[in-house]
């Protein structure tokens, strides 16, 4: 009886922890989103006076606060990277090769930040400060491609657990009607039969267009942030429809359900 | 030859008028007397024919509205016969426990799908302003 209900128990004590760090990695981003949105507004300020005035007061107070501009974009791209890891840990749909992959990618952006967050202590002047911004410049495309493929492959992974779960009632549908072949009069038996193929063939749609979205998401390394933005709004597109082909699929269960409780 | 008495020349003068002292003044002819007839003033038949135009006016828009106020013809619509609803037999299925199962998965699932966002707005990457602009 206990080895029954351990595995229940420890889903029961630990789910709600699981789900809570995404829930407190996502709060942590939004603080650290607000604060980077303080200090971008301070760095402006303080720019806009060193550009016109040209003082060495500006520039000192300019120089002070990119630095501490730069230093909190890091930190909101860290806490960022560290909600989609937490994401890809609760997501049930990932196989494990998928989410080795992702987080991979995740730890060394997460590495390259914490470089360049030690880079951003070490500016002097302005000109350093530009020197290493543009670090952060050139290493972008790849951060983005990064981010873009992890937040690619969660969508992905939320749209196969619904498949699986569409997968076993197709299967129950399947089994129930073969079972009772003999009960419906031949009329009623092939409205059954159509549903059925009906079912399985916009199934077969979902799978051909999460292949295509997979491809794409592979596309998205390698590419600049134009091609990525395009690539990525082609993904989004592509989940869409894919969900639409698993909701027309549960109507149509839902549709021989209906038949299968009536006799005529 | 000539015949006695059969013809009287043509040209017999005729007896002079014995010319009468008349009295003076007697040679301005009166005035006739004005005609007993009285005549209508102009205006007055132009009152008269505005009137009798306003009358006929009114009396053929009393007529042409009444023409269109006629009540309108009602055509009654045939009511349907009321068909009773088929009833539908519950096949053997209807109760067993594998179809109760299916039927409440396909609710869950139906509900799951629906329920799912395809656009999470907790995974959009924060967009920044990269460059610095000093240079």
């Amino acid at each position: 009886m206990l080895k029954f209900l351990a595995p229940l128990i420890l889903f029961v004590l630990f789910a709600p922890v699981v789900f809570a760090s995404s829930a407190t990695a996502y709060k942590d981003y939004l603080y650290q989103f607000d604060v980077y949105r303080t200090k971008y507004a301070d760095f402006k300020v303080a720019k806009n006076e060193y550009l016109k005035f040209k003082t060495l007061t500006s520039q000192t107070t300019a120089l002070g606060n990119t630095k501490a501009m730069m230093a909190q974009r890091d930190e909101l791209l860290r806490a960022y990277l560290l909600l989609l890891n937490e994401k890809l840990n609760e997501n049930a749909g990932i196989s494990e090769t998928e989410r080795n992959t992702y987080q991979t990618y995740i730890r060394n952006e997460v590495a390259f930040l914490e470089g360049h967050s030690k880079l951003v202590e070490s500016i002097g002047s302005l000109e350093d400060a530009t020197q290493t911004s543009r670090d952060l410049e050139s290493h972008y495309a790849i951060l983005s491609s990064s981010m873009r493929q992890t937040i690619s492959g969660i969508s992905l992974g939320d749209l196969s657990v619904l498949a699986k779960s569409f997968d076993i009632a197709l299967a129950d549908a399947k089994a129930l009607v073969t079972t009772n072949r003999g009960i419906f009069p031949p009329e009623k038996q092939a409205t059954l039969d159509r549903w059925l193929l009906q079912i399985a063939n916009v199934r077969s749609l979902y799978q051909q267009k999460v292949d295509i979205m997979r491809g794409y998401e592979q596309e998205l390394r390698g590419t600049n942030i134009e091609e990525q933005n395009q690539r990525f709004a082609a993904i989004k597109r592509g989940v869409g429809e894919a969900r639409q082909y698993l909701l027309d699929g549960s109507g149509y269960l839902g549709e021989l359900t209906t038949a299968l409780r009536y006799q005529n | 030859m000539d015949t006695p008495n059969q013809t009287q020349p043509v040209t017999q003068q005729p007896s002079p008028v014995p010319i009468e002292a008349s009295a003076p003044g007697a040679n301005v002819v009166p005035p006739m007397p004005a005609p007993s007839n009285p005549r209508i003033k102009p205006e007055i038949i132009t009152a008269i024919v505005v009137i009798l135009l306003g009358a006929l006016f009114l009396i053929a828009n009393r007529f042409l509205s009444f023409q269109n106020s006629k009540p309108p013809v009602v055509i009654e619509k045939p009511t349907p016969t009321p068909t009773p609803t088929p009833t539908r037999l519950p096949s053997a299925l209807a109760t067993q426990s594998a179809f109760l199962k299916l039927e409440a998965n396909g609710a869950s699932l139906s509900a799951s799908i629906n329920n799912y966002v395809v656009d999470d707005p907790s995974l959009s990457p924060p967009v920044l302003e990269l460059p610095l602009g000093f240079l």
